[in-house]
C-alpha cells in the first residue's frame, strides 16, 4: 500500500435540487481529495453547499436532491455505485458526520442512551462487543469530549440537556464510532469560543493518535488555519481554489479568497472590513460563465461566459480564476 | 408523580366540566315545549294522577331546586323514569350500554392500529400505487357522512351482495348467548359457541366498518404526513448516516416521534364514536345506548337524555384523559412539562 | 392590479394547486354552486321540488327522461337533488358565518384577560360544550325545537362555535405576552384597537384553512340532522330526507338512496380538496 494514498476522492460532483418543480444547481463539478490521516478544509459562505457535498458523502441528501454527476470514491469503490449492504457498512466504518444543528441532530422522544448504544451497535457490528462494553465505549466518548456525569447524560433526554451538551453528545456519538472519516460541519459553531477551541482541538488530537482522517468543514478561516493542512475554498457550489493551507494563506489567488481574508477581523486593524459586496447567486439561474462574476471586483469580460479552469499557483496551489491566470489579481 | 398530579387535575377540572353540562342539559330539557308530566302519563291521565306525579317529581318546584333533586339522585345513580320505555333509566342503560360499548371498541381500536399501518406503508411507498390508494381513499372515506356509509353498506353488503345480517341486532336468533361480559363475541368464546361468536362478529363488523372508516383514513393521511414530515429531520438522517439499517430506523426512531401528534387526534376520534354511534346503531337496529338515546331525543324523554348525554361527555372525558395518559408515557417531554 | 399584488395571487394560486387535487375540488365546488343557483333553470321537472304527485310515472329506475329516477310519488330524482343544494351550502356558509364571530370574540377575550375570572369562566363554558360530541348535542337541542331547515342550523352553530373560541384563545393567549401587544397597550391602544390591528391578523390564517375545512363537516352534520327528521322538511327536498325517504325502499329502489349519497360525497369532498388547497396558501397543517 502507498503511504500517501487517497481515502476519500469526489470527482465532478453536481448535485441539484428541485423544489416546487425549479431546479437548482447546487453543487457545480465539485473536487475534493482527502489523504490519509489528514485533515482537509472546506471553507466559505454559509449555503455555498458545503452542508450538500457532506451528505452527498454519506448517502443521505434529501429527497428532493439528484445528483446528476460525479464519482464519490472510497478507497477506490464508487460510494454513490454502492449496493445498500456496502453502503451500509461505509456508513458504519467509513465515514461519520457531526451535524451542524445540534438541537435537530438528536430525536426529541427517545433517550440518548437508546440513540447512542443503537449508532454505536452498527458502528461495531464487526467487532461483536457486549452491550455493557459498547457502553462502556460510549461513556468513554462522552468524557472525551469533556462532558461531566456521562451517566446521567446517558439517561436523559435531548431536551433535557443545554445546546452545547447536545452538540457534544452528537460529537461524541460520531467519534465513538471510530470511522476512517470524519465530517465534521461546522463542529462548535453553536458553542461558546473556549468550548469551539476544546473541541478542536479534540477532533486534532484524534487526527494524530487514530490516524483518522478529516474533511472540517467551516466558514472561519481562523479553524481552517488552526486544524488543516490542506484547504478549499467553495464559492457558490463549486471549489475556486485549493491546495496547501499555508500556501493559500501566504498568497490567496482568487477574488474570492482574498475578499474572505479581508473580511476576518484582524486584532491590528482598524474598523470593521467591507465585507464582500452582492450575495451567493441565485441557483435556479446560476451566470453562465464564473459564478463569483457579479461580485468580482476583477472581473475581466470573459468571466461572464466561460468557466475559468484550474491554474496552477505553486507547486501544491491552484485557483480557478481567468484574472489570476493573467496575473491580474494583486492583494492589497 | 407528575404524571399522577397532572391526572389528578384533569380529573378535578373534568368533574366541573360535567357539572356544567348537567345544567346545559338540565336547562334544554326543561326547555322543550309541553307538561313533562302529560308526556310522561299520557294523554289520558286524570288531573289528580298528574298532580301527584308533578309533586313526586318536584315539577311544581323553580328549576334550580328542580336540578339539586335531580342530581342528589343522579349521583346515587338514579336518574329517573324512562317516558318512553316505562322503566328506570339507570335499568336501561345497563341493558343498553354493552352494546355500544362492543361496537365502540371494534370500531375504535382495531382501526387504529390499521390507520397507524396504512400510514406508514404509505408514507414508506410515497407517491406510488399503495400511496395513491390509501390518499385517494382517506378523501373520499373522510367526506362520506357516517350515516351513508351505514346505509350504502345495508344495500351493498345487506342486499346486492348477501353477507350481512339484514335484520340488524347484534345475534341471529337461531343463537343464545348466555351474558358474562356483555360483549357478544367474547361471551359467545368463553361460552364455547365459535358459531354464534362468528355470527355476532358478521352483525358487528358492518356498524363497526359504517362507524370507522372515513376516521381511520383520515389518522392515516395525518400519520402518512407525519412520517414524511419526520423523515427528512437531522435526528433521522443522523441515525441514517451512522449506518443503522432503515427498518431500525423507521420502526425505532422515525415511528414514535410521528405518531405522538397523532395520538390526540386519535383520541378525539375514538371519543366521537359515541356521537356518531347514534346514527350507526338506529340504521343497523343495533340495540345499543346510543340507538336508545336517539329515541329518547325523538321522543323528547328527558330523563333519559340527560342520563345518556352525560354518559357519553363522561367517555369522552374519560378518554381524553387516557389519551393525555398515553401521550405522557410516549413524549418525555410532555411528562416535564409544567401543567396549567 | 399592482405587479406586486398580481405576483402575490400567482404565487397563492401556485401554492394552493400544488399537488392538482385542490384545483379538482375547486372544479366541483363551482359546479355544485353553479347547478344550486340555476336550479330552476336546468331542473327538468322544477315543479317536483313541491308537493306533486305524478303516479303514473311513480318507482321508476333511471333512463334518459329520468336520469336518477323517480320517487314513489313519480317525482324527478335529479329535479329534487338539484333543489336540495341551495340549502346545503346555505347550511354550511351561515353556520359558519355566524359561529366563526362568536368563537373568535369569545376566543380573544378569554386570551386577552388570560389567567382571570373571565378567561375561567368562557373556557369552561367552551370545554363544556367541547365534552359531548357535537352530534349528540345538537340532535338534542334540534329536536326540542320544532323542526326545520332554521332551527337546525341554529343547532348546529350552538355547537360550533366552541371550536373556533379554542382556536382563537390558543393563538391569543401566547401573543398576549408578546411585547409589541404590551407596547401597543403603553400607547393607549383599546382593546378593540388591538384586536383588529394584532391579534385577527394573527389568527385570520388559521381560521380560514379551519374554516374551509370545515365547510364539509357543518354540511355533513346538517345532512345527519335532515336525516334523522330534524332538518328540512318534506316535501322540500334536502340530501338527508331524499336518504331517508330512499331508505325504506332499499333495495330495489337503490336510486332513490345512491344519488343523493354520492352527491353529499362530492360536496363535502370538493370542499375539503379546497379547505387542503387554502391550508398550504397559508401554511396551516389542516387535518
Amino acid at each position: 500500500m502507498e503511504t500517501n494514498h487517497n481515502i476519500l476522492e469526489i470527482k465532478d460532483l453536481s448535485v441539484s435540487y428541485t423544489v416546487a418543480n425549479v431546479v437548482t444547481h447546487v453543487l457545480e463539478k465539485v473536487n475534493l481529495t482527502v489523504p490519509k490521516g489528514k485533515s482537509i478544509g472546506l471553507v466559505g459562505e454559509s449555503g455555498c453547499g458545503k452542508t450538500t457535498t457532506m451528505r452527498a458523502i454519506l448517502g443521505v441528501l434529501p429527497s428532493n436532491a439528484n445528483i446528476e454527476s460525479g464519482e464519490i470514491l472510497f478507497d477506490g469503490t464508487d460510494v454513490l455505485k454502492m449496493p445498500y449492504n456496502q453502503l451500509q457498512e461505509f456508513r458504519q466504518t467509513g465515514a461519520g458526520l457531526i451535524f451542524q444543528d445540534p438541537s435537530s441532530a438528536l430525536n426529541p422522544v427517545i433517550s440518548i442512551k437508546k440513540q447512542f448504544l443503537t449508532s454505536l451497535k452498527y458502528a461495531h457490528k464487526d467487532k461483536d462487543y457486549s452491550s455493557a462494553q459498547l457502553y462502556d465505549k460510549a461513556i468513554e466518548a462522552l468524557n472525551a469530549v469533556s462532558l461531566a456525569d456521562p451517566d446521567r447524560i446517558m439517561n436523559s433526554f435531548p431536551f433535557q440537556l443545554s445546546g452545547g451538551m447536545r452538540q457534544r453528545v452528537c460529537i461524541a456519538m460520531t467519534l465513538a464510532g471510530e470511522k476512517a472519516i470524519l465530517l465534521a460541519d461546522e463542529p462548535g459553531t453553536a458553542l461558546d469560543v473556549t468550548i469551539q477551541d476544546q473541541i478542536l482541538r479534540l477532533i486534532k488530537d484524534l487526527v494524530e493518535t487514530l490516524d483518522l482522517s478529516v474533511i472540517m468543514v467551516t466558514h472561519s478561516l481562523g479553524v481552517i488555519r488552526q486544524v488543516t493542512t490542506e484547504v478549499n475554498v467553495m464559492y457558490a457550489g463549486s471549489i475556486v481554489e485549493g491546495g496547501d493551507t499555508h500556501q493559500v494563506f501566504e498568497h490567496p489567488s482568487h477574488p474570492y479568497t482574498i475578499a474572505l481574508m479581508e473580511c476576518l477581523p484582524k486584532l491590528t486593524g482598524t474598523g470593521i472590513s467591507e465585507g464582500i459586496p452582492g450575495r451567493i447567486p441565485d441557483y435556479d439561474n446560476p451566470p453562465a460563465g464564473c459564478r463569483f462574476y457579479p461580485r468580482c471586483t476583477y472581473a475581466l469580460d470573459r468571466c461572464q461566459f466561460e468557466v475559468p479552469g484550474k491554474t496552477i499557483v505553486e507547486d501544491d496551489h491552484w485557483v480557478a480564476c481567468f484574472a489570476a491566470e493573467e496575473g491580474k489579481v494583486c492583494p492589497k | 408523580m407528575l404524571l399522577f398530579k397532572s391526572i389528578t387535575r384533569r380529573l378535578a377540572s373534568s368533574i366541573v366540566v360535567l357539572l356544567g353540562l348537567t345544567v346545559v342539559i338540565f336547562a334544554l330539557m326543561k326547555a322543550v315545549p309541553g307538561d313533562p308530566a302529560r308526556l310522561a302519563l299520557g294523554p289520558n291521565a286524570p288531573e289528580e294522577v298528574l298532580e301527584h306525579y308533578r309533586e313526586v317529581n318536584h315539577l311544581n318546584e323553580p328549576l334550580p331546586v328542580q336540578y339539586f333533586y335531580w342530581l342528589s339522585n343522579a349521583v346515587q345513580g338514579d336518574f329517573g323514569i324512562s317516558s318512553y320505555t316505562q322503566r328506570a333509566v339507570s335499568q336501561d342503560i345497563k341493558d343498553f350500554a354493552p352494546a355500544t360499548i362492543e361496537l365502540v371498541i371494534w370500531a375504535g381500536i382495531p382501526p387504529l392500529f390499521i390507520a397507524l399501518f396504512l400510514g406508514v406503508i404509505s408514507a414508506q411507498h410515497r407517491n406510488k400505487w399503495p400511496d395513491y390508494l390509501t390518499r385517494f381513499l382517506g378523501y373520499v372515506f373522510v367526506a362520506t357522512p357516517t350515516f351513508v356509509f351505514a346505509v350504502l353498506f345495508v344495500l351493498i353488503f345487506g342486499y346486492w351482495l348477501p353477507v350481512m345480517p339484514t335484520i340488524g341486532g347484534r345475534l341471529s336468533p337461531q343463537f343464545a348467548i348466555t351474558p358474562v361480559t356483555g360483549l357478544y363475541i367474547l361471551d359467545a368464546l368463553i361460552g364455547g359457541q365459535p358459531a354464534a361468536a362468528w355470527d355476532a362478529f358478521l352483525h358487528l363488523l358492518f356498524p363497526a366498518l359504517a362507524l370507522s372508516l372515513g376516521k381511520t383514513m383520515q389518522e392515516a393521511r395525518i400519520t402518512r404526513s407525519s412520517m414524511l414530515q419526520n423523515a427528512g429531520k437531522d435526528y433521522i438522517t443522523m441515525v441514517t448516516s451512522q449506518g443503522v439499517p432503515r427498518k431500525i430506523v423507521n420502526r425505532q426512531f422515525l415511528l414514535k416521534p410521528s405518531v405522538i401528534p397523532t395520538i390526540t387526534v386519535m383520541g378525539m376520534d375514538f371519543a366521537s364514536l359515541f356521537g356518531n354511534a347514534f346514527l350507526v346503531e338506529r340504521i343497523f337496529n343495533w340495540p345499543g345506548l346510543s340507538s336508545y338515546g336517539m329515541n329518547a331525543i325523538l321522543n323528547k324523554d328527558s330523563n333519559a337524555v340527560i342520563a345518556v348525554v352525560l354518559i357519553i361527555g363522561m367517555a369522552f372525558v374519560g378518554t381524553s384523559i387516557v389519551v393525555d395518559i398515553v401521550a405522557m408515557i410516549l413524549d418525555p417531554r410532555m411528562r416535564q412539562a409544567r401543567t396549567r | 392590479m399592482t405587479p406586486e399584488r398580481k405576483e402575490s395571487m400567482v404565487r397563492n394560486w401556485y401554492k394552493f394547486s400544488a399537488g392538482g387535487a385542490s384545483v379538482v375540488g375547486l372544479i366541483i365546488v363551482l359546479i355544485i354552486i353553479i347547478l344550486a343557483i340555476f336550479a330552476p333553470l336546468i331542473a327538468p321537472y322544477p315543479e317536483d321540488a313541491g308537493a306533486v304527485v305524478k303516479f303514473s310515472e311513480s318507482k321508476l329506475p333511471p333512463s334518459s327522461k329520468h336520469l336518477m329516477g323517480t320517487d314513489t310519488m313519480g317525482r324527478d330524482v335529479f329535479s329534487r337533488l338539484l333543489f336540495s343544494l341551495k340549502s346545503t351550502l346555505l347550511m354550511g356558509v351561515l353556520v359558519l358565518a355566524i359561529s366563526v364571530p362568536i368563537g373568535f370574540i369569545v376566543g380573544v377575550l378569554a386570551g386577552y384577560y388570560r389567567d382571570t375570572w373571565i378567561e375561567t369562566v368562557l373556557m369552561r363554558i367552551v370545554d363544556i360544550f367541547l365534552s359531548v360530541p357535537a352530534l349528540v348535542l345538537a340532535l338534542a337541542i334540534a329536536a326540542i325545537m320544532e323542526p326545520n331547515l332554521r332551527n337546525s342550523m341554529i343547532a348546529i352553530t350552538i355547537m360550533w362555535w366552541p371550536w373556533y373560541a379554542r382556536l382563537t384563545f390558543g393563538v391569543v393567549s401566547s401573543l398576549r405576552t408578546e411585547n409589541y401587544i404590551t407596547y401597543a397597550e403603553l400607547t393607549g391602544a383599546g382593546l378593540g384597537h388591538i384586536i383588529v390591528k394584532e391579534f385577527l391578523p394573527n389568527t385570520i390564517d388559521q381560521i380560514l384553512t379551519k374554516m374551509t375545512l370545515d365547510i364539509g363537516y357543518v354540511i355533513i352534520m346538517g345532512a345527519t340532522l335532515s336525516f334523522v327528521g330534524l332538518g328540512e322538511q318534506p316535501p322540500i327536498p334536502a340530501l338527508g330526507n331524499m336518504i331517508n325517504d330512499g331508505v325504506k325502499f332499499l333495495p330495489d329502489m337503490w336510486w332513490l338512496t345512491i344519488f343523493p349519497a354520492v352527491t353529499i360525497i362530492l360536496i363535502v369532498l370538493g370542499f375539503n380538496l379546497v379547505g387542503d388547497g387554502v391550508g398550504n396558501i397559508f401554511n396551516v397543517e389542516g387535518n
